[in-house]
C-alpha cells in the first residue's frame, strides 16, 4: 500500500510500547498491531486523535505516503 | 468528540453473538429436511432398481405415460428434483451454519447463494423442457410449455442477493481491517 504506517520509529522515539499505547488510546493491542504492521485498509479520525495526542504527535508523523514504484525509480536512478 | 474507546468498531475484538435459537430451530429444520429428502431420494432409486428386474406399478406417479418408459422417465424426473432440493438445502445448511458462528458474510455464503440460485435455475429449466412431455397424454397432441413467472421472479431475488452478500463480505473484510 503506498501509505506507510510510522508507528513503531515513533513509539521507539516516545520509548513506549505498543502495550502502553494501546492501554492510553483504548484501543486493543490487536488492533494497534494491524495499524503497525500496515495490515490496515482504514483508520478513523478518532483513533489518529488519539494516538496523535497520546503521543504527542502530528498525523504526518505516523502515516506517510510513499509512491508504490518509488524503490523502483529510487533503483533506476542509481 | 468521539472516544475510540467507545467507538471501538473492533470486529476482531466482539466476540460472536451467542447460538441464537432462530438460527438453530432452522439448522435443525434444515437438518430434517435434508434427511427426508435423502430418504424419499434412496426410495425413488429403490423403485428405479426394481423396476429394472420386475413388473412396475405405473399408477405411483401421475404421469399419463403409463408405459414402463415413461415410468422410468417420470422416477428419473422426480428424482431430479429432489437432487435440486437437496443441493439447495445443503447449502443452506452451510449458511446457517456460519450464522449460528455469528458471522455469516463471508465470501462462500456469496458463493452459496449463487450455487442456490443457479440449482433452482437448472430445476426450473428442466422442469419446463421436461414437463410437457411427461404430462402429455396423447403423443401426437401438441406440446404446451409452462413458464413460471414465479420461480423466475424468486431466482432473481437470489441473484441479487447473492450480489449483496457479495459486497456484505467485502465490507465486513474491511470493517475487519479498520483501526
Amino acid at each position: 500500500m503506498a501509505i506507510k504506517v510510522n508507528l513503531d520509529r515513533v513509539l521507539l522515539e516516545r520509548r513506549m510500547s505498543l502495550t502502553q499505547l494501546a492501554d492510553r488510546v483504548g484501543i486493543t493491542l490487536a488492533n494497534l498491531s494491524i495499524l503497525k504492521t500496515g495490515k490496515a485498509k482504514a483508520v478513523r479520525f478518532s483513533t489518529l486523535e488519539a494516538l496523535c495526542r497520546a503521543l504527542n504527535c502530528q498525523p504526518s508523523d505516523i502515516l506517510e505516503y510513499v509512491p508504490e514504484d518509488s524503490d523502483d525509480i529510487r533503483d533506476a536512478a542509481e | 468528540m468521539i472516544n475510540p474507546a467507545n467507538d471501538s468498531f473492533e470486529s476482531a475484538d466482539i466476540p460472536p453473538p451467542p447460538d441464537s435459537r432462530p438460527a438453530k430451530a432452522l439448522g435443525v429444520i434444515l437438518f430434517l429436511v435434508q434427511m427426508a429428502l435423502v430418504a424419499a431420494l434412496i426410495f425413488l432409486l429403490g423403485l428405479a432398481l426394481a423396476a429394472l428386474f420386475g413388473p412396475v406399478d405405473t399408477e405411483i406417479f401421475e404421469t399419463k405415460e403409463a408405459s414402463p418408459g415413461g415410468y422410468m422417465a417420470a422416477i428419473f424426473y422426480a428424482a431430479g428434483n429432489l437432487l435440486v432440493m437437496i443441493v439447495v438445502v445443503w447449502q443452506l445448511r452451510k449458511l446457517v451454519a456460519t450464522l449460528r458462528a455469528g458471522d455469516p458474510f463471508v465470501p462462500q455464503n456469496a458463493l452459496r447463494l449463487r450455487y442456490i440460485w443457479i440449482a433452482v435455475a437448472i430445476g426450473e429449466l428442466a422442469r419446463t423442457i421436461l414437463q410437457p412431455f411427461l404430462e402429455r397424454v396423447d403423443p401426437g397432441a401438441a406440446l404446451t410449455i409452462n413458464v413460471r413467472a414465479h420461480v423466475w421472479f424468486f431466482i432473481l431475488v437470489l441473484i441479487v442477493l447473492a450480489q449483496v452478500f457479495r459486497e456484505g463480505a467485502r465490507l465486513r473484510a474491511e470493517a475487519r481491517l479498520t483501526v
